[in-house]
């Protein structure tokens, strides 16, 4: 037997040595309703370890007991000359075997499993077994997350930002990192956007070399950020565009120049004008949209009049 | 970059040229049967790249020494041919799309040179006007003091007047090229680009002024020579400092033996921008205003190109005005928005070139391209 069934006293227990912690749920509400219903059906694991009992598995179980005021509990005590391996394998498991672990369970999982593995090579071995992924680089990068600040780890866990998108924060430092998800989180940037938004600030900054956070911190960023008129949408875009035109300063301004000679065209409505595809080829093209011959003829007459057009002439010489 | 470990693939183990090259560069080396055993090598090693450039595989070629250019039908291509002797360089440029073309990156060198003559041969059996180069897949010259390669070929080249060989280089390996019959079908070629960039993007290349120098020497031996502004990078002086480039380029040589200038910008696959960015932290190059191109490549904005090429080219007539220039990958747009005409007015690029070939190499103009 690895343990046996044990009372045990609620303060013998050390319950914030989060060592062997692998479950991110702190809500406890609905666990408390259950134990104060029907008892605590499944004991939490232990280890006397240092004239403690440390926590194994079971760190909700037990806090809530606390908070229901119970002064003992029934739990599996591990046997002392245990591994630390076989320990490490019995926290996951419990978690692994009861249900999908999210990102940052996953990490914690295969951290503490590292620690009595010679390397990471050596732990795939230890996934199989605890219904973990087996995948090297899977591993490898996901180990990492767990290491990262709380707020980002927290946002993984709320959806802000993605597993990839915080492994490129990780590049990143402190205080960038922090104002990227606070800007994310608060302004609800799509996936896409976030990573637009970090590749052309970090190119920014290395072009100019300016740090990152002074870009970030950019008094226009700022003002839009503070625009209470703005909405959300609004501001991710106009934040974007901004950066957009910091980076490529001549690529927006021909675009910038061809919006505004379109408009100086006042084209009829059904007559859309399009540039080559980021100016590299040289071909404009026009959509037309008609509904009967007569309409037709007239968008062919506003086409053949722009010929003569000067703007429509220097557009086309850009 | 020193070599460190030779692979040597046991068909070419008892090979003269291998013999030769195992006993200058002395190092250790393994003989191997599969090129896999050298592919998992480098691509084991924590940076595959730099230890490509460490690492030599002496093997044979078992594909064809002589290959078309790819090129591409949306930009305008010289119709060049490439005489394929190796493949990667030992030396160590930021830009360099060697770095993701192969997969992974092996500096090899091929030694069964009598299938590489035997295809010459036929080069030469098939009467037309060739340009032909080793420079694309290597530098020309990096194995010369080792093998002597170039030499050979010159020596066969010379031998004919149809077909010119151009060696493309970054080095100053000219050494055993003085006394060379080589009847001005060798086209002697530098890259050419600014201190500056020479500097922080071509690691372990010669100085601007020593390449130059280099060419002054073969200029000097009778050598037809050719210089390439490719790639040219976008950055804040770069025009004055391209201008000064070009100003000490006609310093030293005449423009009469000039066979043509090729001028190009930076580009590359979207994969090299993460190797750049890894290899060479310093470097800003991957941070210009880069747009898509329709070949796949990552080009500068047009407008940016179009603005530096015409004063490059501008300067470059104010010395030669007669020299031929040419854009290596470009459309009819930039033709004819810097230097006034597009190649399909005078029979299309590759007849352009044969035509300045055949004044300069004296290659017989009777015969078709």
């Amino acid at each position: 037997m690895l343990f046996e069934f044990k009372i045990v006293d609620l303060k013998a227990i050390a319950p914030d040595d989060n060592y062997y912690r692998i479950t991110t749920e702190k809500s406890r509400k609905d666990l408390i309703s259950s134990i104060s219903e029907l008892g605590l059906l499944n004991p939490p694991v232990l280890l006397f370890k240092n004239f403690k009992y440390i926590i194994i598995s079971g760190f909700r179980r037990i806090h809530s007991c606390i908070d229901l005021g119970y002064s003992d509990i029934m739990a599996k005590v591990l046997e002392p000359d245990i591994s630390a391996a076989t320990i490490a394998k019995i926290a996951v498991a419990e978690n692994s075997f009861q249900r999908e672990l999210n990102l940052t369970e996953q990490s914690r999982s295969f951290n503490l499993l590292l620690k009595s593995h010679k390397s990471i090579e050596n732990l795939v071995k230890s996934a199989c077994s605890l219904k973990l992924s087996q995948n090297l680089n899977f591993i490898k990068k996901i180990i990492r997350i767990c290491k990262m600040p709380e707020i980002v780890q927290q946002s993984i866990l709320d959806n802000t930002i993605s597993f990839s998108m915080s492994l490129e924060l990780e590049k990143i430092e402190k205080e960038s990192q922090l104002f990227f998800i606070l800007l994310f989180t608060k302004l609800k940037f799509s996936l896409n956007k976030q990573k637009e938004i970090i590749n052309l600030t970090q190119e920014i900054s290395y072009r100019d070399e300016i740090p990152l956070i002074d870009i970030l911190q950019d008094k226009n960023v700022t003002l839009l950020l503070n625009d209470e008129k703005l909405d959300n949408n609004v501001k991710v875009n106009k934040i974007r565009l901004y950066f957009r035109k910091l980076r490529y300063p001549e690529i927006t301004k021909a675009e910038e120049k061809f919006k505004c000679s379109l408009k100086q065209l006042n084209l009829n409505k059904d007559i859309k004008l399009s540039s080559p595809k980021d100016f590299e080829t040289g071909n404009y093209s026009f959509k037309i949209d008609f509904i009967n011959l007569s309409t037709f003829k007239s968008h062919l007459d506003d086409l053949i009049h722009l010929i003569n057009n000067p703007v429509f002439n220097n557009i086309l010489k850009q | 970059m020193k070599i460190l470990k030779l692979f040597i693939n046991s068909s070419v183990s008892d090979n003269p040229i291998t013999e030769r090259i195992k006993s200058e560069i002395s190092v250790p080396f393994e003989i191997i049967s599969d090129n896999k055993q050298v592919f998992d090598f480098i691509s084991n090693s924590t940076e595959p790249v730099l230890a490509a450039k460490q690492v030599l595989y002496l093997t044979e070629n078992r594909g064809a020494f002589i290959k078309k250019c790819p090129g591409t039908k949306f930009y305008t291509c010289c119709d060049y041919t490439i005489l394929n002797i190796g493949t990667f360089c030992n030396m160590d440029c930021s830009y360099c799309i060697l770095q993701t073309y192969f997969h992974p990156p092996v500096l090899q060198f091929f030694v069964n040179q009598k299938k590489l003559f035997s295809e010459l041969d036929s080069i030469t059996a098939e009467k037309k006007i060739t340009r032909i180069g080793t420079g694309e897949f290597t530098d020309s010259l990096i194995w010369e003091k080792l093998t002597g390669i170039s030499k050979k070929l010159i020596t066969v080249f010379a031998k004919q007047n149809h077909a010119v060989l151009e060696l493309k280089t970054k080095t100053t390996n000219i050494g055993d090229f003085k006394n060379l019959d080589h009847n001005k079908k060798t086209i002697m070629a530098w890259s050419l680009n600014t201190d500056r960039v020479i500097l922080e993007q071509e690691r372990n290349t010669t100085l601007l002024n020593s390449r130059l120098k280099a060419a002054l020497k073969c200029q000097s031996w009778g050598y037809p020579l050719a210089f390439h502004f490719d790639p040219m990078f976008i950055y804040d002086g770069c025009e004055d400092e391209y201008k000064d480039v070009i100003r000490r380029l006609f310093e030293h040589i005449l423009p009469e033996n000039i066979v043509w200038i090729s001028i190009g910008s930076f580009r590359f696959m979207p994969s090299l921008k993460q190797i750049i960015a890894k290899r060479f932290s310093k470097s800003k190059i991957i941070y210009g205003e880069f747009i898509l191109g329709l070949d796949g490549k990552m080009r500068y904005f047009k407008p940016l190109r179009i603005k530096l090429y015409k004063v490059i080219i501008d300067y470059i007539r104010k010395f030669a005005p007669d020299v031929v220039i040419y854009f290596c990958m470009e459309d009819d747009e930039v033709w004819s928005k810097t230097m006034g005409i597009i190649p399909e007015e005078y029979g299309g690029l590759p007849k352009m070139l044969d035509k300045t070939a055949c004044n300069v190499c004296g290659l017989n103009k009777n015969l078709g391209s």
